[in-house]
């Protein structure tokens, strides 16, 4: 659903010669100006500094949730801190990855991508940076989804076939399209 | 026994034949089609297509064809190369489906245009109204948006675009070498974001985009109007302000209700001022006493075709999941055995051809 409707910024603070380029400083700060200027909420609170070797104070932060691809590309970012180097390391989710800025980066192996929709052809990888409550899923039917297995018993007298099967009644949607952008960037 | 599920519809040919898609939700295993009226019928100068069957196993695209040969009442039988069956799933999970994005084909140049014209060797699965996407070329500013195609010429050329909703201005080069890529699905949600190629100066503007919109009256969008740094930056008063869609007048054109004619002209990013951003609209609502002012007007709809899923009247703007689980009729090809001979496809031969299908999901077995 994100996908499909929220708008997107393509990077461009990149060097390798594509349309999006892959990801930087300056199109992070792009996206974040652009939320605090949408008076979005930062979701998560920021982490204090603490008096440890190697970790670094975490700012109040948007979501960024994309694909695990990009790893190595939001390592190479300026101002990266890793999830490890947090003051509080246990504050990180299981998913993240790290922080850049205002942006908390929630991983996925089964991120979004649009495939070769770069200028050169290249997959396009959808980050989606997201404020408090831009999104929301709403049940329909009092439950989101089902996951139905019915044990050979119920196929016949012989008991040979199992079935299983799954049915969803519930709708994303967009809440405020102002605080969710699509930071599209391809791979360095 | 349980788990078997069979499912039977039919259609009638319009004007044009074109692939159907056929919506089969519990998936297929196989597949049957009747050509109603080509039964009836002794054979033409092309194959008449009559009965066509297609299991699981077979290539995409293939199927057992029996049909009328040249003025003939013998039915023979073949098996089709292509135009036959593809089963459709546009979440790209279903192995042998036909693909979101197809493979890259070569172009040779594209001329400075607000409609570029694309030469290729190939422009086979290339119909007026398919989406392509470039890449490669040196008209960057063009690569990676899709676009609909608005003319053909059968393994020569396409033309990027319709008369109606061309590029506000030329992309800046000729392009050279480089690709294209058929876009079979669009994203699966509904309302869609769009790249916009151009918006009038107006007291009630026309805005365009680069493929379908769908969109109805009464829909709110927003739009996003790139901060160019190098060169006129055009609409740029545009960006970020909301509008209310007045009417649709067509698939890629609609009018909105911001007066737009002291704005800058828009400007199409052009090649100089690559990487950019792309100037959208992205829907987010919906003013309901608009809408209510049209009421004939809210069903969501590409080529005259409701979008699945989609609800019609006030709730138009609703998101609503359009993918759907089914099977692709082609519009027929040369058959194994008939070789030059065309065989007319399970999307049947000419307009008002009645067409009857069954479809099935098996309990046991493989392929």
């Amino acid at each position: 659903m994100l996908a499909a409707t929220a708008g997107f910024i393509n990077s461009v603070g990149g060097v390798n010669g594509d349309n999006p380029t892959e990801i930087t400083r300056s199109d992070v700060d792009a996206v974040v100006r652009t939320l605090l200027n949408n008076n979005a909420y930062t979701i998560m609170d920021n982490i204090e500094g603490e008096d440890k070797f190697g970790t670094a104070p975490v700012r109040d932060a948007y979501f960024a949730l994309c694909s695990t691809q990009l790893t190595g590309n939001l390592d190479a970012v300026a101002g990266f801190i890793q999830k490890n180097q947090y003051p509080a390391p246990m504050n990180a989710l299981r998913s993240e990855w790290g922080a850049i800025g205002n942006l908390r980066f929630l991983i996925s192996s089964i991120g979004s991508f649009t495939a070769n929709a770069s200028s050169n052809g290249a997959n396009v990888f959808n980050i989606f940076c997201v404020g408090m409550e831009a999104y929301a899923c709403i049940e329909q039917d009092g439950y989101s989804a089902s996951f139905i297995y019915r044990p050979p018993i119920y196929d016949g007298p012989l008991a040979l076939n199992a079935s299983v099967g799954y049915k969803f009644a519930e709708v994303p949607r967009i809440t405020n399209d102002l605080w969710v952008i699509n930071l599209r960037a391809t791979l360095a | 026994m349980d788990g078997t599920i069979i499912g039977q519809g039919s259609f009638v040919v319009p004007a044009t034949v074109v692939n159907q898609y056929i919506k089969i939700p519990s998936g297929v295993d196989w597949m049957k089609v009747l050509n109603y009226t080509n039964a009836a019928k002794v054979g033409g100068a092309t194959g008449l297509g009559v009965s066509y069957y297609w299991q699981r196993g077979m290539a995409p695209g293939t199927g057992v064809v029996n049909y009328y040969g040249n003025a003939t009442a013998v039915m023979s039988g073949d098996t089709l190369v292509s135009g036959g069956f593809t089963l459709y799933d546009p979440s790209g999970q279903t192995a042998g489906a036909l693909p979101l994005i197809g493979n890259a084909v070569a172009t040779t140049a594209s001329t400075n245009a607000v409609r570029p014209v694309v030469s290729t060797a190939s422009t086979a699965g290339i119909v007026v109204g398919s989406v392509v996407r470039m890449s490669n070329t040196a008209q960057t500013d063009v690569n990676g948006i899709d676009m609909v195609v608005g003319a053909v010429t059968t393994n020569v050329s396409f033309t990027l675009l319709t008369a109606t909703n061309p590029l506000a201005n030329v992309p800046g080069v000729v392009g050279g070498a480089g690709f294209y890529r058929i876009v079979n699905t669009s994203e699966l949600f509904y309302p869609r974001r769009r790249v916009v190629v151009n918006i009038t100066n107006a007291v009630t503007p026309t805005v365009s985009t680069s493929i379908a919109h769908g969109m109805t009256p009464g829909q709110e969008i927003r739009f996003s109007i790139p901060t160019l740094v190098i060169g006129n930056p055009g609409m740029i008063q545009l960006n970020g302000l909301s509008a209310i869609v007045l009417s649709v007048t067509d698939d890629y054109n609609f009018v909105i209700n911001i007066d737009t004619s002291a704005f800058n002209t828009f400007v199409w990013p052009t090649v100089a001022q690559q990487p950019s951003s792309f100037p959208l609209m992205v829907p987010f609502g919906e003013d309901t006493a608009t809408s209510l002012s049209t009421p004939a007007s809210q069903v969501p709809t590409i080529g005259g075709i409701q979008i699945n899923g989609t609800q019609s009247g006030i709730l138009a703007d609703a998101t609503v999941n359009t993918g759907f689980l089914g099977m692709v009729l082609g519009t027929g090809g040369v058959g194994t055995v008939a070789g030059a001979l065309a065989i007319s496809g399970p999307a049947g031969t000419a307009a008002a051809d009645v067409v009857y299908w069954v479809a099935g999901k098996s309990s046991y077995g493989g392929l």
